[in-house]
């Protein structure tokens, strides 16, 4: 993770001074946002895969953010307490969005992923697709060690820090993810 | 990549995800859409807090649910009042009579124990309605046909092991 130094101050500490210690709400709102907003857009969409439920997850996320920041006391990094918040809310949602789905008693598929454009012209997008399809069939644990690794670049060790997890479990974690995911887009002939 | 300990898991073991890494694919988000989360975002923070959490309940007063609740109330306020003007409505018109407890006494006996075949009969001799035909000095089982009352008996003979039976001897 890098930080962006201003006269030896790392932006979490910026942050954290502006929110806890100044009272400046509005500078540390949109520093917090400059610094993280696009992180965890990304992260969340790793999880729920299509826009909207990103956004709204996105926005619980950082709510709860604004709301609990007075709480955080320093005893992990910022970075990781945003990301374990938006961990926990986009696998809330996924939980809640799988017990509607089996609820559903008219039989109609409504998987999120079929919602995407099936014939999409752009190649981000279809990528994006076929790689959606594949972590969606990883148990969750797996899924979000996935994201976190692929997606976000993050270190083990910052990984055991956001998810509470020795770092030779999350290796495992992440090697059975790979061989899945890697699999199934062998099967599905992504050879790009 | 940044991470280079990443860009060699990948490319030992996930070939094709390498490739798609480095070629860097990312779906479209609509233009503008971070400028517009900050400014809901901001709505969401700035709105009270009871407001968002604890959604006012809006009561519909319609025609229907008052008529029915006035009618509701003037019912009840009706039978309350017929049985306070009535207090013995709630007393003893559907209590059964003496004759007919007998009656219901002696046609279940054998669910009774002696016990309460003995509370029974004290109760009745308390309350000066001796039974038909017994006085306080008569045997309390007299009314008891015999084989009813030594079926009963031997039962309970039947139960008690010896050495009890001589204890009581």
């Amino acid at each position: 993770m890098e930080y962006v130094q201003d006269h030896g101050v790392s932006v979490d500490e910026q942050i954290l001074d502006l929110l806890q210690v100044k009272g400046d709400f509005d500078s540390g709102f949109k520093l917090l946002m400059e610094q993280y907003e696009e992180r965890l857009y990304w992260h969340i969409r790793g999880l729920v895969s299509t826009h909207e439920n990103t956004n709204d997850v996105l926005q619980n996320t950082l709510v709860k953010v604004f709301r609990n920041i007075d709480k955080f006391r320093g005893q992990s990094k910022l970075y990781t307490w945003l990301y374990r918040i938006a961990t926990n809310e986009a696998l809330t949602f996924l939980k809640k969005e799988q017990r509607r789905h089996t609820e559903d008693l008219d039989g109609e598929e409504k998987n999120h992923l079929n919602t995407l454009p099936a014939d999409s012209s752009v190649d981000g997008d279809r990528v994006w697709q076929m790689l959606q399809k594949a972590i969606e069939q990883l148990p969750d644990k797996q899924k979000t060690v996935f994201v976190l690794r692929y997606f976000d670049e993050m270190s083990y060790r910052d990984m055991s820090e956001t998810l509470k997890t020795s770092e030779g479990a999350l290796k495992a974690s992440f090697h059975h993810a790979l061989k899945k995911v890697e699999k199934y887009l062998r099967e599905a002939e992504m050879y790009c | 990549m940044k991470n280079k300990e990443l860009h060699k898991e990948l490319k030992e073991q996930a070939p094709v995800l390498s490739k798609l890494k480095k070629k860097g694919y990312k779906p479209s988000v609509p233009d503008g859409y971070f400028e517009q989360l900050r400014k809901e975002v901001r709505a969401q923070l700035d709105a009270p807090v009871s407001a968002q959490e604890r959604p006012v309940r809006r009561v519909v007063f319609s025609p229907l649910r008052v008529a029915a609740s006035a009618g509701l109330l003037i019912g009840l306020s009706f039978l309350l009042f017929y049985f306070l003007r009535n207090p013995q409505l709630s007393k003893t018109e559907n209590m059964a009579s003496a004759e007919e407890i007998e009656a219901y006494v002696f046609s279940h006996i054998d669910e009774f124990d002696e016990d309460m075949l003995l509370e029974y009969y004290v109760a009745g001799e308390t309350n000066g309605k001796e039974a038909e035909g017994t006085t306080q000095e008569e045997d309390p089982f007299q009314s008891i046909p015999d084989q009813e009352l030594d079926e009963y008996l031997d039962g309970i003979l039947d139960d008690i092991d010896e050495t009890t039976l001589e204890n009581l001897l």
